[in-house]
């Protein structure tokens, strides 16, 4: 491997390459930084790749303030993006209150990251019995916590934010232990025990609301980042009337629901329609987005967020239809027309076929089902006649099937 | 729809494995572990886990289906090939599925695995001949006629030696030497699946025991750090398993000490193949069901991929029938799949939403890396 690059320059021009690079690229060069024993100017390097990173989740090197921040990754956004008094964190405050955490733990807090060399952050069940009793410890010493003498050099945030960030921190570790299986829950495909599972973040709200009154929006955001949970949280601050946090609970969602919009509306759809990214990946987090919509739009009260919800669907879907209609051609209708001269592999034109239908199903949710039905139709009859000789019947049947389901399939079969 | 909606038996003890049925390889996510049985007036019945992943399955014939799911062109194809079969079994629902594979309906790495198997097996059903023959010599050879062990000797002196012990060996039997070579080669063929002499390691019983002793280690294991729902579910897995292992081993051991007494064998076939086919069978029929859940849970590497595989696992956890305890000769927890199984619920992304068509490509490599 040659050396790390240390020049700004350099570091600049390989950017501009990752920043275009394909999903396996960037995460075979976030591999390699991982490995890295000092990762120094590395770190700038997948700077601008962040949201992909968020999206793409690559197993990272399980360290001290990743396993601290780890229940707090979505609201975390480069400090550039920070505001104050935004649901959200800045990345630079990370280590300074990692180090805190540390320093204030001691034995515990080196029993900690002896326990978590080596291993990575696909390795949920350690997280969860190891980040545990850290979140909470973490959530008491950083409630009360001073800023260092270096806050501000290092943070590049005013002293004053300390109290803000420390205390929001707080008060999300502190319910970390709760979310943390339920996120987990919803990543493994299993639905929460309860659905509506407004059962189980009532509580986490409950104590929030009593603890820390004033990070209960940030809390909120969390909870929308992190769980599909939007529903049943709109559903309960109207239901809170009488409990005493009522008021707080609909101010809150409702900032931490402008914010989540607001955020979908600007670098969170530079992300959503990334050029480069994979169509499978990208299926995935459409799909998230989809359904988050629909239950905003569903229960919200406010015609202004109601229609500013319309204006992100619309975009989005036009957006989908498009890189659909895009796809579809250059992968399906090309290669089977012979446009393209180059020989044809059955095996990577169905891998290609299905991750673009992963990717219509999620966007179907956005609207156009039509659209996209009558496309895939046009393609299912063209793959059925499709005379490339490196299709056998099979082989032109189970595109058949990809494009138009078994039974046009199996017609093709025992017709041939 | 058919005429009736499909209803979930929610009881499912079967006493017999043939009431359990045969485990077939559909690549339809929604089949994964449903299982074939003959039926007097279908044909034969599917029975299919409950996909809500509680106790109970379905039982239905295929034409109820698809009220459950859309089924793959390919389990279309399969569903026919089994519908044509004299009889349900496991070794004969996958000789079906291999073939539908060989066509190609399970995409070109799953036929081209399904001809070489195909090879590989004709090649095994060869070789246990050969092994049986040898064991013929062994056993039939008067002491001191021969200063050289059967299996160090050249291939020429083998095939005279055989003859020979044939020869020998027929009058007893009162069948001629063409009645007992051509009862040998049939024998190979149940053979070659548990497995003779020096290639007992190398059977598919054998490397089916090694897979799921795998998963049974690696399940228990497991179920130490998961959260208490996978915890649950992996000890269940890793409990069923080891039983299944206690009983094939059992029924291993029975069926290739036959081999140790081939005249008596030979004789046995010529009286009655049936029920001497049946009790060969029975370590295929015990470690039926199993070939998926190992496969799943090798290919899920990472722990994610893992926690996903167990939930999955959990639901095709084959029920052992009351059966199984008559044929090993010591009492069997029959319960123990049912007893231990959590309810779990599944998000729709999982059986019935987008990742549909990823999860029938990986039921499909699985159906390539299938023995």
């Amino acid at each position: 491997m040659s050396a790390p690059p240390q020049g700004a320059a350099e570091i600049k021009s390989l950017q501009r390459g990752l920043v275009t690079a394909g999903d396996a690229q960037v995460r075979r060069v976030v591999d390699m930084i991982e490995l890295l024993p000092d990762r120094g100017a590395m770190d700038a390097l997948i700077a601008p790749l962040r949201p992909r990173l968020a999206r793409l989740r690559p197993p990272r090197k399980l360290r001290f303030p990743r396993l601290l921040f780890y229940p707090l990754d979505p609201l975390i956004v480069p400090a550039a993006q920070w505001r104050r008094g935004a649901l959200l964190l800045p990345r630079t405050c990370i280590l300074p209150l990692a180090a805190q955490v540390l320093a204030a733990m001691g034995a515990d807090g080196a029993a900690i990251e002896a326990a978590i060399e080596g291993h990575t952050t696909d390795e949920t069940c350690l997280i969860q019995r190891v980040g545990a009793p850290l979140w909470t410890s973490a959530a008491a010493i950083l409630a009360d916590a001073r800023p260092a003498a270096d806050w501000t050099e290092q943070t590049g945030l005013a002293p004053a934010d300390h109290r803000d960030l420390a205390r929001g921190v707080a008060a999300l570790l502190a319910q970390a232990a709760a979310i943390e299986p339920l996120a987990q829950t919803c990543r493994d495909g299993r639905a929460l025990q309860s659905a509506p599972s407004a059962r189980q973040i009532e509580p986490i709200i409950g104590a929030t609301a009593t603890k820390f009154p004033e990070a209960l929006p940030l809390l909120l955001a969390l909870l929308l980042a992190r769980l599909p949970c939007a529903g049943d949280l709109l559903r309960l601050s109207r239901q809170a009337g009488s409990a005493s946090y009522g008021q707080a609970l609909r101010v809150g969602i409702d900032r931490a629901v402008g914010m989540t919009l607001e955020q979908l509306d600007g670098s969170g759809f530079a992300t959503l329609t990334d050029p480069g990214a994979d169509l499978a990946d990208l299926a995935g987090r459409i799909g998230e987005v989809a359904g988050l919509l629909g239950e905003l739009g569903e229960d919200s009260p406010r015609p202004d967020r109601l229609a500013k919800i319309d204006a992100i669907r619309r975009r989005l879907d036009t957006s989908c239809r498009s890189r659909f209609t895009l796809t579809l051609d250059e992968v399906v209708t090309r290669p089977l027309r012979g446009a393209d001269e180059k020989p044809l592999d059955p095996q990577v034109l169905e891998a290609e076929l299905r991750a673009l239908r992963r990717f219509d199903a999620a966007a179907r949710r956005l609207g156009g089902s039509e659209v996209y039905e009558a496309q895939l139709r046009a393609a299912a009859t063209l793959a059925g006649a499709s005379d490339r000789p490196e299709l056998t019947l099979v082989d032109r049947a189970r595109l058949v099937e990809l494009l138009a389901g078994p039974e046009a399939a199996l017609s093709l079969l025992d017709a041939g | 729809m058919s005429a009736s909606s499909p209803v979930l038996v929610q009881s499912y003890h079967p006493t017999t494995f043939v009431e359990r049925g045969a485990s077939v390889p559909f690549t339809t996510p929604m089949l994964m572990g449903a299982r074939a049985r003959p039926s007097d007036r279908n044909g034969f019945d599917l029975i299919v886990p409950s996909p809500s992943g509680g106790k109970g399955v379905y039982v239905l014939p295929w034409s109820g289906v698809t009220d459950l799911c859309r089924p793959t062109l390919h389990d279309e194809r399969l569903n026919r090939a089994i519908a044509a079969l004299r009889l349900v079994t496991p070794s004969s629902i996958r000789a079906a599925a291999r073939e539908i594979a060989a066509e190609g309906l399970a995409g070109r790495e799953a036929m081209e695995a399904a001809r070489a198997n195909r090879e590989v097996e004709q090649q095994e059903r060869l070789l246990t001949n050969f092994l049986l023959l040898l064991a013929l010599v062994q056993q039939v050879e008067p002491t001191g006629e021969n200063a050289t062990p059967p299996e160090q000797d050249r291939p020429a002196m083998v095939e005279q030696r055989a003859r020979r012990a044939i020869m020998r060996i027929a009058p007893r039997l009162k069948l001629s030497p063409e009645e007992v070579a051509a009862s040998l080669e049939q024998l190979a063929g149940p053979f070659s699946a548990i497995g003779v002499g020096r290639h007992a390691g190398r059977s598919r019983a054998a490397r089916m025991i090694a897979a799921l002793t795998l998963l049974r280690d690696e399940t228990a294991r497991w179920a130490v750090d998961a959260d208490p729902e996978l915890g649950g579910m992996a000890e269940m897995v890793s409990k069923v398993a080891a039983l299944t292992i206690e009983c094939a081993s059992a029924t291993l051991a029975e069926a290739r000490a036959l081999v140790d007494s081939l005249p008596a064998l030979l004789e046995r076939w010529h009286r009655a193949s049936e029920p001497l086919l049946r009790l060969v069978g029975r370590p295929d029929w015990l470690l039926d069901g199993w070939e998926q859940p190992c496969l799943l849970w090798q290919q899920a590497t990472t722990e994610p991929a893992r926690r996903q595989a167990l939930a999955e696992i959990a639901l095709m956890v084959p029920v052992i029938p009351r059966e199984a305890g008559d044929w090993v000769g010591f009492a069997v927890d029959t319960d123990l799949s049912t007893r231990f199984r959590r309810s779990i619920q599944l998000g729709e992304d999982w059986r019935t939403g987008a990742a549909v068509l990823d999860l029938i490509a990986r039921n499909e490599h699985l159906r390539a890396l299938a023995a």
